[in-house]
């Protein structure tokens, strides 16, 4: 009997499918002025839903354990409900909860799939004997937990949800001690979609080796978050009007999470996209970045930073309406806006929104398999919108480069931040992959078809690199930051049959992006990686890398070091290696410096040391 | 019985510090006339450790010799099992000591109204921690197996809770009580009686003690003992609520969540934990407690009749789904009991922050010596010394304002707090305003207990024990260390650029001295002159 949920995905007869949702969150709609835009409608596609509900991407469970129970699943599918775009938003209604969150993931995921030309796929299940199995479904929990938090469990491949009354004593919006829904926020769901994501494509992310990784995680949600709010068009032409254009303004907009925020007792919302400025200059303070060391609050300034680049791309772009209105273009008007020009401001808005977004996105393929910093992030946005837009006329790598330097975001080992530093430095000598892209890429329509043939690639290019070590030579495998040859630092995990150093190719995968001009950029983006055992102090580290192991000593964490390849499918040549190299022993002192050093610490890091590495997002997220 | 004139007419103040436990026990004898006043402070043993109730006998009795059965001041800084346990480990021995002072902190004070306030909250919250241990041993008894130490994969994710290991502070975890009592002398030492608890010691010690004395911070300085030059400046707890809930160095907004958290909202939360009569607004409309009421959930235990085909259809659809046997990995029946976990830290870090810190300050006068005992404070009881200062007479005839920093520069002696963990000895506002050249730290830790596999707290923390060895000079007394080990120390580093001199170290070995009893080493003095 095959088990239910898993028949073939059949043609659907539906072109898409449009559901409502609350465009920010049910407290939204008891203020008089958003309640009129509070209620959203989606455009997703077709596919055809069981109940839950369940598709290709996504299987909606609606279990609540806390309460001993659970809430039947909504049909999607059901005609009444295709009539008129899904239940109608409430927070009564369990049903609508499940299709709000299945709708709005599906929209992230939309997302993704549009800026890096290839489909989402989730993290792989790796199971006792190492092997990776075949997720197809991210799960989602609308309803598993009792407290002011939502998570992304990397362990379950499941996005869980809390529910929690609002606070007593200052509850904002929400009636004191009223019962508030994470999973009916659409930033909540955006962002836990977004680690989930993410999670899909670099799998070492979720391990903390500097200060910048869950702070990367975080802040990154939270753009696809924000900006996928702007794409929302009626909350933005509502939200132009009341701040006359200026979006660089605060606005409901520009904040995350308002009614959690609210509900555990801010004023506002959880986060601000909008960084404190210094009255004088009015210029984000550099050296804060330098004294944050909490995710989130770190994470917050890099989602400034890109922020600050939308906003100057944004103000750029309609400095011409303005002239014409004010006579100034840098000038918004003091005056309540004209619906046309409210309805340009909001096209140029929602257009600039989506160019930064799968900006944004499309430098994910751009980073280092491991150990990431903000910098490499800036680094990685330049060279992604160098690759497929020749073409800077608008300013756009400016703008960005501009957001960052002022908020401190440095890469590291650039010698200027002019475009051409920023770039990722070519590789110099070439190495071989072996029949890796012989076989053409074909453009396979199952997700699970495209996995598996990742997974060959990956394993195919891994053999070849390990059969050819000699060939390759030690000098051009430390350019990609590996060492394959047997001096290497014995902690270097080894194979189990030779002995010899081992090698993980991550992932293999096609980015087939289509730029502005209509020009195709179809590349390989490939991640290879190593595994050293490391210990506390550096002694320790010295001793062990001569002998390997010794009984009784056990490492303190697993350190790892690789490179991502860029491959260009048309030249067959390896055009970036971004490079973290397994023996840079001043690398390995800085992680060994962050995880024993911090003083930032927190206690549950003392207590619950393991059960943080199984659900690092559930502390992470916690009153938050 | 040992009697008082075992020990030998002291000219010096010694400070003794316990041996070989995660947990503090510290005796100080002083010189009093022709005898010794004995203070001692805290004894107790982390819960888990492997013969705990053997050595708190030990101890006890050791206490009990060199003492001759009379301590003249008890000081109990927090409620917590490794500060206290040893009390009831060693009840019978300690039933025999006579006990003028219990001196605690104004926290344990029922007359005092914030007092009861935070013993309320104390009360609520450990209730909820056991009840969610409780819940989670319930559903865990299919938990998946032991991580293979030897196993080549490197990432080991244990399923585990942190509630049996957070109510080992207060001897409430079954779990480590039973890795103890699989020592079958320890059992027979403590004869199997009524469970201990943090309470109960507590409660007992009220009893035994002649009289109890509550201290908050900056009253005048305290003669111990009715000694005039050995006088105890109480610095905490504080009793400014926003301190005591400051427990983590994060700066930034961290208390609003924190009293969030704290206030009644976690009710819900218990409610689900079934934990009716913990409150009256619990047994409020059981409706409530759910989220969408009664109407909408269907609850697990279907009813086996009366069941329309809707909801057939419904459970059909459901069990096919969350039921489904290669599924079983992605289930999420008990990862809403985390939230109870961030409420039993909560709860600990309070309880550490209501450590009662107080300064001996030995002698008189500006140039006079301190020894610091912070107890287990944390960041907020620290920083809040700073709005402490007392006024002397000087010798001079004017008024001498002594403030933290005074005591802190004059500081010679520093207890470590909390095991030497990351959060209890913060820097600027901690230990580098200690800048005597006589500094020596005692630290109560053991590094192997604590960092061991199942444990993994990352203490001692090594950035502030590095920084420890700097400002002391390596004159770091360890509880896992012996006498011994200093003088290779010694002979290392004496004489070196930026060491101690040979001089320095001599007259340090000198002071500190190895005690054993008949079973091995027991505990470490350390001798100060008066």
């Amino acid at each position: 009997m095959p088990a239910p949920g898993s028949r073939p995905p059949t043609p659907s007869v539906l072109p898409f499918r449009r559901l409502r949702i609350y465009a920010f969150d049910p407290s939204a709609s008891l203020d008089l002025q958003l309640a009129v835009v509070n209620e959203a409608t989606v455009q997703i596609g077709g596919e055809a839903l069981e109940p839950g509900p369940i598709g290709e991407y996504l299987e909606v469970v609606d279990v609540d354990p806390a309460s001993g129970g659970f809430y039947a699943p909504v049909d999607l599918d059901d005609p009444v409900l295709l009539v008129q775009n899904g239940a109608a938003p409430s927070e009564g209604n369990p049903k609508f909860h499940q299709q709000m969150v299945y709708a709005v993931a599906m929209t992230t995921i939309r997302n993704f799939e549009r800026a890096l030309g290839r489909k989402v796929l989730w993290a792989p299940r790796i199971d006792r004997d190492e092997k990776q199995r075949y997720v197809g479904r991210l799960r989602i929990y609308p309803h598993a937990l009792r407290e002011a938090n939502a998570y992304y469990s990397p362990d379950r491949k499941a996005l869980l949800f809390g529910y929690f009354r609002a606070s007593r004593t200052r509850p904002g919006h929400n009636l004191p001690g009223g019962l508030v829904f994470t999973c009916l926020s659409h930033d909540v769901i955006a962002h836990e979609t977004t680690h989930a994501i993410l999670d899909g494509m670099h799998r070492r992310y979720i391990d903390a080796s500097n200060v910048d990784m869950p702070a990367f995680h975080e802040g990154f949600a939270d753009i696809v978050a924000l900006f996928q709010h702007f794409t929302l068009a009626d909350a933005l032409r509502q939200q132009i009007e009341q701040t006359r254009g200026d979006l660089g303004r605060r606005s409901v907009l520009s904040g995350l999470a308002r009614q959690f925020g609210e509900a555990i007792g801010h004023y506002g919302a959880l986060r601000e996209a909008i960084d404190d400025l210094d009255p004088a200059t009015g210029l984000p303070d550099p050296t804060r970045l330098a004294a944050t060391s909490e995710p989130h609050d770190r994470g917050a300034i890099l989602v400034a930073a890109v922020f600050d680049a939308f906003v100057t791309i944004y103000r750029s772009r309609v400095a011409d309406l303005l002239r014409l209105v004010t006579g100034d273009g840098g000038r918004f008007p003091d005056r309540d806006l004209h619906p046309d020009l409210v309805a340009r401001l909001t096209a140029e808005a929602v257009k600039t929104a989506g160019h930064v977004l799968r900006i944004t996105i499309r430098a994910l393929d751009y980073l280092p398999p491991v150990d990431v910093t903000f910098g490499d992030y800036l680094r990685a946005l330049i060279t992604a919108d160098h690759d497929l837009v020749a073409d800077d006329d608008r300013g756009y790598r400016i703008a960005f480069i501009e957001a960052f330097r002022r908020r401190g975001i440095f890469p590291k080992g650039c010698r200027s931040l002019s475009i051409e530093n920023l770039l990722w430095e070519p590789l110099e000598t070439q190495i071989d992959l072996g029949d890796l892209l012989k076989r053409p890429f074909g453009h396979e329509e199952a997700r699970e078809r495209l996995f598996e043939d990742a997974r060959a690639r990956a394993f195919r290019l891994q053999r070849h690199i390990l059969d050819n070590r000699e060939k390759i030579g030690d000098d051009a495998a430390r350019a990609i930051g590996l060492r394959l040859d047997d001096a290497a630092p014995k902690t270097i995990r080894r194979r189990r049959d030779d002995g010899r150093p081992q090698v993980e190719v991550h992932s293999v995968r096609l980015a087939d992006r289509v730029g502005p001009d209509g020009q195709r950029e179809p590349q390989v983006v490939i991640e290879i990686a190593q595994e050293r055992r490391a210990y506390r102090s550096a002694e320790l580290q010295a001793e062990m890398d001569a002998v390997g192991r010794k009984p009784g000593v056990r490492p303190d964490f697993v350190f790892r070091g690789g490179a991502t390849l860029i491959v260009d499918i048309r030249t067959r040549r390896i055009r970036y290696a971004i490079v973290k190299s397994i023996d840079s022993a001043a690398r390995l002192e800085a992680e060994r410096q962050f995880r024993f050093g911090g003083a930032a610490e927190a206690l549950g890091a003392t207590y619950f040391g393991a059960e943080r590495q199984r659900e690092p997002f559930a502390f992470l997220h916690r009153m938050l | 019985m040992a009697k008082r004139q075992t020990a030998s007419k002291p000219r010096r103040l010694t400070v003794r510090m316990y041996r070989d436990i995660l947990g503090d026990c510290f005796l100080i004898r002083a010189p009093k006339g022709d005898g010794t006043a004995n203070i001692l402070i805290d004894c107790g043993i982390l819960q888990g450790m492997p013969g705990a109730a053997d050595r708190a006998v030990r101890i006890m009795k050791n206490i009990e010799a060199e003492t001759g059965g009379r301590l003249d001041v008890l000081i109990v800084t927090h409620e917590h099992w490794d500060h206290l346990s040893g009390f009831a480990q060693a009840e019978d021995v300690f039933a025999r000591i006579e006990v003028g002072e219990l001196w605690l902190a104004w926290t344990e004070d029922r007359r005092d109204e914030l007092a009861q306030t935070l013993a309320e909250g104390r009360r609520r919250a450990l209730a909820v921690v056991e009840l969610s241990h409780a819940a989670a041993m319930a559903m865990a008894d299919h938990a998946s197996p032991e991580a293979d130490p030897e196993a080549e994969t490197m990432d080991v994710k244990p399923r585990k809770f942190g509630f049996s290991e957070l109510l080992a502070f207060y001897g409430l975890s079954p779990e480590e009580e039973e890795k103890e009592e699989r020592n079958p002398t320890a059992l027979a030492a403590t004869g199997k009686k009524k469970r201990a608890t943090t309470g109960s010691i507590l409660e007992a010690l009220r009893a035994h003690a002649k009289s109890v004395r509550y201290f908050r911070p900056g009253v005048d300085p305290v003669p111990v003992a009715g000694l005039d030059d050995l006088r105890a400046f109480v610095l905490g707890p504080p009793r400014d609520e926003a301190w005591l809930k400051r427990s983590t160095p994060r700066k930034g907004t961290g208390e609003v969540y924190q009293l969030a958290a704290g206030g009644d909202d976690d009710l819900f939360y218990l409610a689900a934990l079934g934990a009716a009569g913990l409150d009256d607004a619990t047994e409020q409309e059981p409706d409530l407690v759910l989220p969408f009421g009664r109407r909408r959930l269907l609850a697990f235990d279907a009813p086996a009749t009366g069941v329309d085909h809707e909801e057939r259809e419904a459970r059909r659809r459901f069990a096919a789904v969350y039921d489904r046997a290669e599924d079983e990995w992605r289930r999420v029946d008990q990862d809403w009991l985390l939230a109870g976990e961030q409420l039993a830290l909560k709860l600990d870090n309070d309880t550490n922050n209501t450590s009662l810190a107080i300064a001996f300050e030995i002698g008189r006068g500006k140039d006079a010596r301190v020894m610091l005992f912070p107890g287990d404070a944390q960041v907020g009881n620290w920083l809040s010394w700073g709005e402490l200062a007392w006024t002397e007479k000087g010798e001079d005839g004017t008024d001498r304002r002594i403030g933290i920093e005074d005591l802190l520069a004059r500081t010679v002696l520093y207890k470590v707090g909390h095991h030497c963990s990351h959060n209890a000895t913060p820097r600027e506002r901690g230990l580098e305003l200690m800048t005597s050249p006589d500094l020596v730290a005692m630290v109560p830790v053991v590094a192997s207990f604590a960092n061991d596999a199942a444990k993994h707290w990352n203490m001692p923390f090594p950035s502030l024990l590095a920084r420890l060895e700097e400002k002391t000079g390596r004159r770091v007394i360890r509880a896992d260390r012996s006498v011994v080990d200093f003088q290779g120390i010694a002979t290392k580093h004496a004489d070196r650029p930026a060491e101690l001199d040979r001089k320095t170290w001599d007259r340090f070995l000198e002071a500190v001295r190895e005690i054993s009893d008949a079973e091995g080493p027991l505990a470490i003095d350390y001798a100060l002159e008066t």
